[in-house]
């Protein structure tokens, strides 16, 4: 059996198709980007607290993970919105549901990442007077910690949000078989 | 299992593991690289110091090499399928090839001379700049490497959308 295959094609449907996408794609770079961090950064962080901060400090004297995160993880967020807000017109009522708990993923990741970052970050990495020891390692444990509740988050929201984009995708092809 | 079962989960599982991949080496190309290089030794004297615990390492194994064996997997599942998906699972695995050995390299002739053979990476300095900037130079082929894989997996996967559960 063969089939002819052809792209339903309109202009809603091509911009729903990248929001999806490049929302995707962003979640996976900070999911990835935080599970590295997760395994590399934090754990050297929790022996000889204050020397290993240093040593970090002295290392990033020219780029460090803002770089990475910062404009995809706003960009991300922001297209997943709008993909949401379009998708209730367009998606199919399973994929909508999916797409809102996505959404929702993705939202707690970032009101934990407002927290992470100025509570947490802004006094173990970025100035301040030099924590010591005690302080830096109850830093770096929260740290460890809320990284795996916001991972969590990105996890549900890459997972939900794939799903979208297959059926949506799939939704989209006209398939015509014949013998 | 039936045998798209099967490329579905070997496919999806390249997909997931070339992006774990792409994204631990953007991160490493971001994050890393700019600080390295701007005073090569003093710079990974620092590193060195500050992971005692984990490093790079951890993160990409095991799943690097399996992503590898699941590339080789979905290759293999394909055989009886069409040409056009063949032909995307082929470039996915070469890509993925070349990158496995890049990675050899790398590991074998310039990470264990800088990072894993505990030498006073400051009384060699010049030594120390050479390997690095090599080393950054493989990084950055080896990172279009597995983005071309990643991206030619991600349109075999296309494919099997396009041709439906039967892929034939």
């Amino acid at each position: 059996m063969e089939a002819t295959i052809q792209q339903r094609s309109s202009t809603t449907g091509r911009i729903l198709n990248s929001l999806l996408l490049i929302a995707l794609v962003s979640h996976a770079m900070w999911l990835f980007g935080n599970v590295y961090e997760a395994i590399v950064d934090a754990p050297n962080l929790t022996a000889s607290p204050a020397a290993a901060r240093q040593c970090w400090l002295d290392y990033h004297s020219v780029t460090n993970p803002i770089f990475y995160h910062i404009p995809n993880t706003p960009i991300g967020f922001l297209t997943l919105i709008v993909a949401w807000w379009r998708g209730k017109k367009s998606l199919p009522p399973n994929a909508q549901k999916w797409l809102t708990w996505a959404t929702l993923g993705s939202l707690g990741a970032v009101l934990l990442t407002v927290y992470v970052v100025t509570q947490i970050n802004l006094r173990l990495y970025f100035g301040g007077p030099n924590p010591d020891n005690a302080d830096v390692l109850d830093l770096a444990n929260q740290w460890i910690v809320l990284n795996l509740l916001r991972i969590a988050f990105e996890v549900v929201t890459v997972v939900y949000l794939f799903r979208t984009y297959l059926t949506f995708y799939s939704s989209r092809i006209i398939r015509t078989d014949y013998v | 299992m039936s045998n798209v079962r099967r490329l579905h989960w070997f496919l999806g599982f390249t997909i997931f593991g070339l992006a774990h991949w792409f994204f631990g080496n953007l991160y490493e190309t971001v994050v890393f690289t700019p600080n390295t290089l701007s005073d090569p030794a003093t710079a990974l004297t620092h590193w060195n110091a500050f992971t005692k615990v984990t490093n790079p390492v951890w993160y990409f194994i095991p799943l690097s090499p399996l992503t590898f064996v699941a590339a080789v997997g979905a290759y293999w599942i394909s055989r009886d399928h069409d040409k056009s998906l063949r032909n995307w699972l082929l470039a996915t695995l070469l890509f993925t090839l070349v990158a496995v050995f890049m990675t050899v390299y790398i590991v074998t002739q310039i990470n264990l001379n800088v990072f894993f053979s505990g030498a006073d990476l400051l009384a060699n300095r010049a030594q120390v700049n050479q390997l690095v900037w090599r080393g950054m130079s493989w990084g950055i082929v080896r990172l279009v490497c597995v983005g071309a894989a990643l991206y030619t997996a991600v349109k075999a996967g296309y494919r099997v959308l396009r041709t439906g559960s039967d892929g034939t």
